[in-house]
């Protein structure tokens, strides 16, 4: 099988040194962390809208807010890409609140939900896409936000157990429950 | 948690860096190889099933959107101390210690208002300690003690309060400064003495009344609003502290006598002028 690697991490002394400059105002600094994140951000409030044009406003709407917030963020003690994704789930949680107080719950799932493709989208591909992003209902909530921060979102194991407020154990043992969830779901499927 | 658990965690991290294959963690690995390799599988199938590489076109968009949006909302600037790199318990600490002086800060001046007798009048008494105990020069800080004496003597006159307590400070006030032998201290303090003399004349105090206030004359009985609060220190009287002021002042009226029948046999000395500010 064909795998497609993870993106190698992004050094953390440049980034560190980014978020300083962007911390006292620098917009160059910032633009530098925005072209680091926002493929990453991207992926993952569309993985969880399923919609390119509300994900791509509400990447924007994360980094925005990010820019901020940018000098709370020096009390945190968390890494930077960990409370960037916090502000990313966060934004995502307040975006379907919003719509939930201004349409009904068929007109969002109508909207958002992961698998509505469209016609010209029916390739083996889109299928074989469709058939995985199922697979990930049937995860519990934890099991998928671990699946989406760690290999959609790229960040490790220990960046996610902060994010999450958990352990690094707890998450390991949470990402080998869903890998296993995962792999079963997909091997029915093939059958 | 297991070794499993650490295995794959330490494959998928490989695998993200770019640094090994499946196929490499496997080998590495045999004894889970069968258990990792489905795992590894999934992780990629997932990975892959949400790339979605952001167009140029998108890019620049969500780009454009966002400065125009930075422009109109500015970058927030918190206040200096939350940018100090303390960790938060330091900052805890140092955000109610300013909580505190900022509380004895206003309670101190507040305290200033306060009358003997009234609940503050303790915290401005302490206060003014500290400030007599920082000042350079002492004997101008108890002059300046004294004066403030005097202006509650005033205020407690005007506004007709019990005066033992205002009195027993005055002369507390006085007390100290029978420590000043130096020629010049005592001309310092003449000219104060003699200022709130007349000032607490004007304010409607009598001369007998300001006689005893100031120790010229002794009451020919003993005060026992005065008595009861009042120190061993406080018993200079104004001619050892300062001799010349008989020389400037009026001449005391005479003493009063009562017109009541005294009865006799008593057993203490009959009052014959009671002053105003021993009444309750």
């Amino acid at each position: 099988m064909k795998i497609q690697y993870l993106k190698q991490p992004i050094e953390d002394h440049r980034e560190q040194k980014l978020v300083k400059q962007a911390i006292v105002g620098d917009v160059e600094a910032f633009a530098g962390l925005y072209e680091l994140y926002v493929e990453r951000i991207y992926r993952y409030t569309r993985s969880r809208l399923g919609d390119d044009q509300t994900a791509e406003d509400l990447t924007s709407q994360v980094f925005l807010n990010v820019w901020q917030n940018l000098d709370r963020y020096q009390q945190r003690g968390i890494p930077f890409r960990a409370w960037l994704f916090r502000i990313a789930h966060n934004s995502v949680v307040d975006h379907y609140r919003l719509q939930k107080d201004t349409a009904s719950f068929e007109e969002i799932e109508a909207a958002y939900t992961p698998e509505a493709i469209s016609m010209d989208e029916i390739t083996h591909e889109a299928l074989e896409k469709q058939r995985i992003r199922q697979a990930m209902d049937h995860l519990t909530e934890e099991q998928q936000q671990v699946v989406r921060l760690k290999f959609i979102g790229g960040l490790n194991t220990q960046e996610t157990a902060k994010l999450m407020g958990k352990h690094p154990g707890a998450i390991r043992a949470l990402q080998m429950r869903a890998l296993q969830a995962l792999g079963k779901i997909l091997e029915l499927q093939n059958d | 948690m297991t070794d499993f658990d650490i295995v794959l965690d330490e494959c998928l991290q490989k695998l993200a860096s770019g640094q090994e294959t499946i196929e490499v963690c496997l080998s590495r690995f045999p004894q889970y190889a069968t258990d990792l390799k489905p795992l590894l599988v999934a992780a990629s199938q997932v990975e892959q099933s949400y790339a979605a590489p952001l167009s140029n076109g998108a890019r620049a968009r969500m780009r454009v959107h966002l400065t125009a949006q930075m422009r109109s909302h500015p970058h927030r600037k918190l206040a200096i101390f939350w940018k100090l790199p303390l960790p938060l318990h330091p900052r805890l600490a140092f955000g109610l210690l300013v909580v505190l002086i900022a509380f004895l800060s206003a309670g101190t001046a507040f305290a200033q208002f306060a009358q003997p007798g009234d609940a503050l009048y303790g915290w401005k008494r302490a206060s003014e300690q500290v400030w007599r105990f920082v000042h350079p020069d002492p004997l101008e800080a108890d002059l300046a003690l004294v004066q403030r004496r005097v202006d509650e003597l005033i205020r407690a006159t005007s506004d007709g309060q019990n005066h033992a307590f205002v009195v027993a400070e005055f002369r507390l006030a006085l007390g100290n400064l029978a420590i000043y032998k130096a020629e010049e201290d005592q001309l310092r303090i003449e000219a104060a003495l003699e200022s709130h003399w007349q000032a607490l004349q004007q304010a409607g105090l009598n001369a007998a009344e300001l006689d005893i206030l100031f120790k010229r004359k002794e009451p020919q009985w003993p005060i026992p609003s005065l008595t009861s609060t009042t120190s061993s220190t406080d018993v200079q009287s104004i001619s050892t502290i300062c001799p010349s002021i008989d020389r400037t002042l009026p001449p005391s009226p005479p003493i009063q006598t009562p017109t009541l029948p005294i009865p006799t046999g008593l057993p203490i000395p009959i009052p014959t002028f009671i002053p105003l500010w021993t009444s309750p």
